[in-house]
């Protein structure tokens, strides 16, 4: 591309005209990218979804079984992976972290930590 | 710096090219989807297909204006809940998550040109189906129990008046009555659900009526959590609960509503309240256009649910087959996720994404007493398959305090997948 420095006018609109396409046009093709860019995400939004049948819609439960939205990523992973090691106590837990493997840990914790305040 | 007026040219031709690609990526956005069906499979299917893109318009299809869930349906009989605390609304869908619901039948599909048919005369247009309209009792499979029958031997299996009824017919029993549950072969709408029934109505039994007794004819010889519900029963209510299994004559063949006598092939029985619960298959109209296969359930994609019979239909819930996970309202609260993230992949040009199949069911064998089964499933060739030691019971020698948190983490359950399927 070659540009010339000199001003002229009409060459003004022209630009103007062509960065408000470009501005919209980012805008629209930018939305989806943002979870498109992380290919984890998917999958750990697949993931915290089918958790919420139990712990309610994003993590935040009502009653006795615990909330998951308030915990931060580290300690999210942390329990998963001493549920799954039978380090830590629990009911249904103790089974279904048997049925997720570390990455899928990583990808959930990120996107609950995304939801979070949503 | 901007471009010259040549290059400017040239940049909104490749503008214009973007543009048609994406008013082609909106007239998608726009795309209809209408879902049949709002129990725990339809009403969170909309709502997810929502939640991820609002440009979609989703309509869902439901004759009830309120929904009563088969879940803690069982605690109403035995006089524990009232059937107000498991109704549940259409308001969320319809006023948070923009889901028009349309209180009428689909009677008829067009699988050629993606129409459906309701029994209200007017006619829905679709880019994609999704199915999930529970079951249909087989009327006759029991030589004769019809609808007229289960006013005198109520089945209960889809809640509602049924579940009252039921409920009535236990509180007007005398004390020292024969109470009989038939239990059906598989598959059918929630493995341990005969079984929790037991527990609850033995539990007000001993509660209310300690003389009386409680008979399950059963038309198989093993059943979810047996040895979870039987060590229970011994200990909970003893000499209360008797089990006969289809190799010992358990399977009911006949019912006479009017002599009030319940048979198998060896006995017949003169019950003083008779629960049966008869076979079942898909409700008819995921049965339409052969979407069966003959069958009487659905074959479906394990990835998508999408049919194997007709393509741009999708089948979750009860009404299909998606062995090994049972059918019960968390398998289809959790179908429903992995079908929508599905038909918007699909509605966008993009791949299936890898679903994330789960399923969690708590009994309680008493009010303080829950018991539970887990399975963590994986797509492997277009099968669904457990994953290694991710399934499983609670353990048999459970101390009481896990059996009264299970039984607390139960109704929480309930809140949050009721909160997640219809708030």
């Amino acid at each position: 591309m070659t540009f010339r420095p000199e001003f002229s006018p009409q060459r003004a609109r022209w630009q103007r005209f062509f960065y408000v396409i470009l501005i919209w046009l980012s805008l629209g093709l930018l939305r989806p990218s943002a979870e498109a860019a992380d290919s984890a995400a998917p999958r750990g939004s697949a993931l915290i979804n089918a958790c919420a049948a139990c712990h309610g819609p994003d993590g935040r439960s009502q009653g006795a079984i615990p909330a998951i939205d308030n915990l931060s990523t580290e300690d999210f992973i942390a329990a998963l992976q001493a549920f799954r090691a039978g380090t830590r106590q629990g009911t249904v837990m103790t089974r279904i972290a048997k049925g997720v493997d570390d990455a899928e840990l990583r990808a959930m914790a990120t996107y609950l930590a995304g939801r979070r305040g949503r | 710096m901007a471009p010259t007026r040549r290059q400017f040219f040239r940049g909104v031709g490749a503008l214009v090219l973007a543009g048609v690609g994406m008013h082609r990526a909106s007239a998608q956005a726009r795309a209809r989807v209408v879902v049949v069906g709002g129990g725990f499979g339809g009403a969170t299917c909309a709502k997810y297909i929502r939640r991820a893109d609002a440009a979609l318009e989703v309509t869902l299809v439901e004759p009830r204006r309120q929904f009563i869930t088969c879940p803690f349906s069982n605690a109403v009989i035995a006089g524990r809940r009232e059937l107000a605390s498991v109704t549940q609304s259409y308001d969320a869908l319809r006023q948070r998550h923009g889901v028009p619901v349309v209180h009428a039948s689909a009677t008829a599909i067009d699988p050629a040109t993606h129409r459906v048919r309701l029994d209200d005369g007017s006619t829905l247009a679709y880019d994609r189906l999704v199915l999930s309209p529970g079951i249909e009792l087989r009327w006759g499979a029991i030589a004769g129990y019809d609808a007229a029958a289960s006013e005198v031997f109520p089945h209960a299996w889809e809640a509602g008046p049924q579940t009252m009824l039921l409920r009535h017919q236990l509180e007007a029993m005398a004390d020292g009555g024969l109470v009989l549950i038939a239990a059906p072969a598989e598959p059918y709408r929630c493995p341990p659900g005969p079984y929790e029934r037991a527990s609850l109505i033995a539990h007000y039994l001993k509660t209310h009526k300690p003389r009386s007794k409680l008979l399950i004819l059963d038309a198989k010889d093993a059943f979810s959590k047996q040895e979870l519900f039987r060590t229970a029963w011994e200990r909970l209510y003893p000499g209360l609960i008797e089990w006969i299994p289809q190799s010992q004559s358990g399977r009911v063949v006949r019912v006479d509503a009017r002599a009030h006598t319940v048979s198998t092939d060896f006995d017949d029985y003169s019950p003083a309240v008779a629960n049966i619960i008869p076979p079942q298959q898909a409700a008819a109209i995921a049965r339409f256009a052969g979407l069966d296969g003959g069958q009487g359930w659905c074959q479906v994609r394990a990835d998508s649910f999408e049919s194997v019979v007709h393509a741009g239909i999708h089948i979750i819930g009860d009404a299909a087959l998606a062995n090994p996970m049972p059918k019960s309202a968390f398998s289809a609260n959790n179908q429903a996720k992995a079908c929508a993230a599905a038909i918007v992949a699909l509605l966008h040009g993009e791949a299936v994404p890898a679903p994330a199949l789960m399923n969690t069911c708590y009994s309680l064998v008493a009010p303080d007493y829950g018991i539970s089964i887990v399975a963590v499933y994986r797509v492997v060739d277009d099968k669904i398959v457990t994953v290694n030691d991710s399934s499983g019971v609670s353990p048999l020698d459970a101390p009481a305090e896990t059996r009264s948190a299970e039984a607390e983490y139960a109704q929480s359950w309930y809140t949050n997948i009721a909160a997640d399927t219809f708030g």
